[in-house]
């Protein structure tokens, strides 16, 4: 059963060349199910694959191809079946499947329309062999792959140079990562001789030979790559940008799937990041500061996908919050509750981006609720998700995150809070100009508004009902044994994933949660009363007074630092390289070297002038020396 | 006999084109170089299958000093010679779509070239490889001077030929103090190996600078490669691909023949500057990069950046380190030799190379945009083309010979993508142009010559194995000679 | 030919040679006329080869002779060669006075 998983990154594989190389001339609808097709094989057998995992089957990799071989550096394309590798298959296929379907009506009336399916799923593939991999290397192999795909997709609409440049800033800060995640798996291999999971961590003996400072730094270095695709922290700004792509690229790659590579890593290195204290703090740190800094720009962003954005920001940070604690099954739980309505947020979005004709400013929109029913109901379906209202997926997940903060660290348990409320915040006075109020956009838009077709909506309807009933896989100890449903993810993930942190007792994990759903009331209330009745609120932008505001308005100016710190020296370095140095000092010196023979030459070449006689003389002087010497 | 035919064949049919001439020599070369190919993938099949008969060669020649014919094919040498055989009869091919005077001598020079090159890949003797390192500067200067471009292209020529003339001197003076402690006197490999090995540190410190240098300034490493971008400058498409594709993997193979494992300790001990410089060279030639705005110079320096990474990995004499600078070779090889023919695609239809000065050609040249995109990703070493394989294996070693080194060459892994994506978005991106029109659609020479080189480039990325099995041995073996 | 001059020993053979290589070497360090240039250094060559030639007489035997015949003949290619250039240099320049003839320099 297992060997099966080897037809898992195939069919997406297969989708993309025979888009790529045979979809000429083929009908949209075809190429479309083709596409979201192949995603459906992959995602029944990723359930069967998942079902030996549920019912007690062990750990096993399936080897595919012989890859590199350098002596002891072996590495094959293997794969890896284990619990935490099959339920991201799960949630990568059916997500992704979604995805597909929608686009096929989001895209429906674009000239890439092949491109993108046949994009999308090559994406879906590097994704698969990311989760699939059962070394580092292999992983690597998905984890700049989904990056190559993201760089394309966020590029997608080509002609325009902005969303090229957007592709290039996140292809580039991704690869920044990435060298660190290089670093980080040449010191494991120098220190173990490894970089496969099974033989680093699941037999349990290699890990314990990294030790001291190459075990934090090795954990370190992976955090930084982690730090790269999952937009923390200081390399967190390619992620706005890139939503510059189209929309359903926005929730399949920057929402639900690719930036949740970084937890996958970091949840698969457990055995790794438990051992070191000071890369988990690290860890715990840069999340929450991530989370805050995503929280609050948030709240004042006023383009839809970009509020989106910076809440995934925020969001991401939450999960490193967990995986800084030690929480490795719970920041899971929340990547897989937060696909389900992060994509649904996204998707929704786009529906109504697609209903206002391109329109993206929330400033313009108001009142969407009667025109696009369907959307406007899963919309807050999600809203209500992710702001953490119980019992809907968000609560469970991020709640169970601000337990273990409060077991843990209080300093975080406060932070967490804060987010939590800010999230409820920003996310229904995102709700709230949308969709209620009078419309403000132009009365063309109004004209055209209308709501998404059944292809578009579908996909909507399932995501949120995955965001209501999803919470449950993780239902919280305390309450579940009263009701006699168990943690299963916790249990489902134990054989991958080391389980350190300190649990709750029931008590106060039911007042925490209380306390919690206060919070995001409240939260909710105060969007409610600023944004329900008094919609103008929205409209004062071009004269900011205050300077906090202007500043979260402009990301606490972060891209301009950047700028002038990074990219313009960078700029500068090699123009000055290229201007002086190497005409000048490296090349100088090679003039310098090649002047001495010059000069001799030019010196003696006087000796050499033309007559005959001289020469002669020459000869015979130096014949008479000759010869005086030698006699 | 193999080895032996693999050199004549080239430069037999290099006399042969010199002598005809005429129109046919085009042909004649391209046939050649593809039964060349065949004739190396037999070689690889009988190396793959043990059958060692055919591929040495052993035969005095002058006796007295110790100088033997001596040629073998052994895991490294294979490498390099399929790279040269795959890569010339594109390098031919590409050059078909011009009208050259004096063609048959140019084709003749390139075959001569190739056969050089070739022996110096096959010598099993430090004397036999010399010879015909140095006997490859003949036929690229006389490309470069009578078929390249630009006014100075003979001040351009001197400096490149000079240079590494006077390289190559030290190397000559290091094997001969190799050879002078040898008994009895030979320049054998295996030979120089142990007398090498027999040498006091210090004076292998020294041996090993000699030979260095000759070949930092072949490869080139900073600081001693100011000759390169003038010199790939002004060279024909056609001699700018030797240069970068296969010539200057003469030296780096020489680092692995002739460094490695003879002076092993002076390596060591005194050889951390040139690794240092090596590093310094993949910065260096990065930034550098960035800051061209001439493609085919941004093509050149990038290869300073990623020879500087083939060379500090393989001085870190670890096997990562070998077998990734080996295969970063083959790798380089290709990729060279593709970017080389996409800069003259642009050239030959734009009449110029300025990238700021480009755009908006993707539109309506789809299947172009696809290939060149692709090869993009085999430069930035993306898993899955052949350059990762290679990096990885890079980093991995030189990561063994000290962390910083690891750390300052990665800067490669960001450097690189940020000059080749602006490259190619400043050239293909953006709205249609007058460029997009002027860029005329592919011809079915183009079409054949890139879909070749993305495919080698995509099937070495996924299955470097057959190739990574066959050196892995050989370079235990060198790499075991050393203690 | 000692029998036939028996006066005449190795010195005075010797001596001549001298004499005849030192007029020949003055003759082309103060003379600038190529032709006569040219004989001078035939007169030079004489001379060595009458030094081989008694030389070889004195001690028996056959080598120098040999060397002599050799000079003999890369003499007469000298001329061949030799003249051949003057009428050439003069057909152009209409002189072959070395003092003009001083354009292969530096």
């Amino acid at each position: 059963m297992e060997k099966l998983v080897s037809l898992i990154p195939l069919f997406p594989l297969v989708g993309f060349l025979y888009i790529t190389f045979f979809g000429k001339g083929l009908s949209k609808n075809l190429i479309g199910g083709i596409g979201s097709g192949a995603i459906f094989l992959s995602f029944i057998v990723s359930i069967a694959v998942f079902t030996t995992q549920l019912h007690g089957g062990n750990p096993t990799t399936v080897k595919v191809l012989d890859w590199i071989t350098a002596g002891t550096f072996d590495i094959d394309i293997a794969f890896i079946v284990d619990p935490l590798s099959t339920i991201y298959l799960l949630f990568i296929t059916g997500v992704g499947f979604l995805i597909h379907v929608y686009s096929i009506g989001y895209m429906h009336d674009d000239e890439g329309f092949n491109r993108f399916i046949a994009y999308l799923n090559f994406f879906v593939f590097f994704m698969l062999i990311l989760v699939l991999g059962d070394s580092y290397v292999t992983m690597f192999v998905g984890w700049e792959g989904v990056g190559l795909c993201s760089f394309m997709l966020i590029g997608f609409w080509y002609k325009d140079m902005k969303n090229n440049d957007a592709a290039k800033k996140a292809f580039i800060i991704n690869r920044i990562g990435d060298l660190g995640l290089i670093i980080g798996m040449c010191i494991i291999f120098f220190q173990t001789g490894s970089l496969k999971y099974d033989e680093l961590y699941i037999s349990g003996s290699e890990a314990s030979s990294l030790q001291g400072w190459h075990l934090h730094a090795a954990a370190i270095f992976l955090f930084i790559g982690a730090m790269g695709k999952s937009a923390q922290i200081p390399l967190h700004t390619w992620l706005p940008d890139a939503m510059a792509g189209p929309t359903p690229v926005s929730a399949l790659i920057h929402a639900a799937t690719m930036v949740t590579a970084g937890i996958y890593m970091v949840a698969r290195s457990s055995d790794l990041f438990s051992a070191s204290d000071i890369a988990s703090d690290v860890v715990t740190y840069v999340g929450i500061l991530t989370a805050i800094l995503g929280a609050t720009i948030a709240l004042t962003q006023n383009d839809i996908k970009k509020v989106l954005a910076y809440s995934t920001v925020s969001q991401l940070g939450l999960m490193f919050v967990a995986l800084g604690l030690g929480a490795y099954s719970i920041a899971v739980f929340h990547v897989i509750t937060h696909a389900f309505f992060k994509a649904l947020l996204f998707l929704g979005s786009g529906s109504v981006i697609h209903g206002m004709g391109g329109e993206q400013d929330i400033r313009r929109m108001g009142g969407l609720k009667k025109y696009m029913p369907t959307t406007h109901i899963t919309f807050l379906i999600g809203t209500i998700a992710i702001a953490g209202i119980p019992p809907l997926a968000g609560f469970f997940s991020k709640d169970q995150i601000i337990a273990v903060a409060f077991e843990n660290n209080i300093l975080i348990f406060v932070l967490a809070s804060l987010v939590s409320a800010l999230t409820a915040f920003y996310m229904f006075r995102l709700y709230y100009l949308t969709f209620h109020g009078k419309f403000r956009g132009t009365h063309d838009q109004e004209h055209h508004l209308h709501e998404s077709p059944k292809v578009m909506t579908i996909p909507l309807v399932v995501l949120a009902g995955l965001s209501i009933v999803g919470g449950f896989i993780g239902f919280p100890h305390a309450v579940g044994h009263s009701v006699h449903f168990p943690h299963w993810l916790d249990h489902f993930l134990e054989k991958t994933v080391v389980m350190p942190f300190m649990e709750a007792d029931v008590a106060t994990e039911s007042i925490l949660m209380i306390v919690a759903t206060v919070i995001a009331l409240v939260s909710t209330y105060f969007a409610y009363n600023m944004y329900k009745k008094n919609e103008e609120l929205a409209l004062e932008d071009d004269e900011i007074e205050s300077s906090t505001h202007l500043t979260l308005v402009n990301k606490y100016y972060i891209d301009e630092l950047y700028d002038k710190i990074i990219r313009k020296p960078v700029d500068q370095l090699s123009a000055f390289i290229g201007k002086f140095i190497e005409p000048n000092v490296v090349d100088g010196l090679v003039k310098q070297v090649s002047a001495i023979p010059q000069g001799i030459g030019a010196a003696t070449k006087l000796v050499q002038n033309g007559k005959m006689v001289m020469y002669i003389l020459a000869m015979i002087i130096g014949l008479i020396v000759l010869l005086i010497t030698l006699i | 006999m193999l080895t032996i035919a693999l050199i004549a064949l080239p430069i037999l049919l290099a006399t042969v084109i010199f002598i005809l001439g005429g129109k046919a020599a085009k042909n004649i070369a391209l046939g050649g170089s593809l039964v060349q190919l065949a004739l190396t993938i037999f070689a690889a099949i009988q190396l793959h299958q043990g059958q060692t008969a055919l591929l040495n060669f052993n035969q005095v020649w002058m006796g007295s000093l110790g100088i033997n014919l001596a040629f073998s094919l052994d895991g490294i040498s294979i490498v390099l010679a399929l790279l040269s055989a795959v890569v010339s009869p594109l390098i031919i091919y590409s050059t078909f779509n011009k009208t050259l005077k004096n063609a048959s001598v140019f084709y003749g020079l390139i075959l001569l070239m190739l056969g050089s090159m070739m022996g110096a890949f096959l010598a099993a003797d430090a004397f036999i490889f010399y010879i015909f390192y140095e006997i490859a500067l003949i036929p690229i200067y006389f490309l470069i001077l009578i078929w390249g471009q630009g006014e100075d292209r003979a001040k351009v020529t001197l400096k490149f030929f000079v240079y590494t003339i006077f390289g190559s001197l030290f190397m000559l003076i290091s094997l001969l103090y190799v050879y002078q402690h040898t008994t009895p006197r030979s320049f054998a490999f295996d030979a120089m190996y142990q007398a090498g090995q027999a040498l006091s540190v210090v004076e292998q410190g020294l041996v090993f600078a000699g030979i260095f240098i000759a070949f930092a300034v072949k490869m080139p490493v900073f600081p001693f490669h100011t000759w390169q971008p003038s010199t790939y400058q002004a060279a024909p498409t056609a001699g700018t691909m030797l240069l970068a594709a296969i010539m200057l993997k003469m030296a780096t193979y020489g680092l692995i023949r002739l460094v490695l494992p003879m002076v092993p300790d002076g390596l060591t001990e005194y050889g951390s500057w040139a690794i240092g410089l090596s590093v310094i060279g993949i910065v260096y030639g990065s930034l550098m990069a960035i800051a061209q705005k001439n493609f085919k110079l941004l093509i050149a320096y990038s290869s300073i950046a990623h020879v500087g990474l083939i060379s500090a990995g393989i001085l870190s004499g670890n096997i990562q380190g070998v077998q990734g600078g080996l295969f970063e070779m083959l790798s380089h090889g290709i990729l060279a030799v593709a970017m080389f023919y996409v800069y003259d695609m642009f050239e030959s239809r734009l009449g110029h190379d300025d990238i700021n000065k480009m755009g908006g050609v993707r539109d309506g040249h789809a299947t172009f945009a696809f290939l060149y995109f692709a090869l993009v990703m085999g430069s930035v070493a993306l898993p899955f083309t052949s350059g990762f394989v290679g990096e990885f294996l890079l980093l991995i070693g030189l990561y063994q010979a000290n962390g910083w080194y690891a750390l300052f060459g990665g800067l490669t892994v960001v450097l690189g993508a940020v000059y080749m994506l602006r490259a190619f978005q400043k050239m293909m991106l953006g709205p249609a142009s007058a460029v997009t029109t002027a860029f005329s659609p592919m011809t079915k020479q183009d079409k054949i010559i890139l879909i070749v080189l993305v495919a080698l480039v995509a099937i070495l990325g996924v299955y470097p194995d057959p190739i990574m099995k066959m050196s892995n041995t050989a370079v235990e073996s060198i790499l075991a000679t050393i203690r | 030919m000692m029998e036939i001059l028996p006066n005449v020993t190795i010195n005075h053979y010797l001596m001549l040679s001298v004499a005849l290589f030192t007029i020949g070497a003055f003759g082309i360090l103060f003379r600038r006329n190529a032709i006569i240039m040219f004989m001078c250094v035939e007169l030079m060559l004489n001379a060595v080869n009458l030094t081989l030639v008694a030389f070889s007489k004195l001690w028996g035997g056959t080598d120098a002779q040999v060397f002599v015949f050799f000079i003999m003949v890369v003499a007469a290619a000298e001329v061949a060669v030799g003249l051949a250039i003057l009428m050439m240099l003069y057909r152009n320049m209409h002189t072959t006075s070395t003092d003009v003839l001083d354009k292969l320099k530096w």
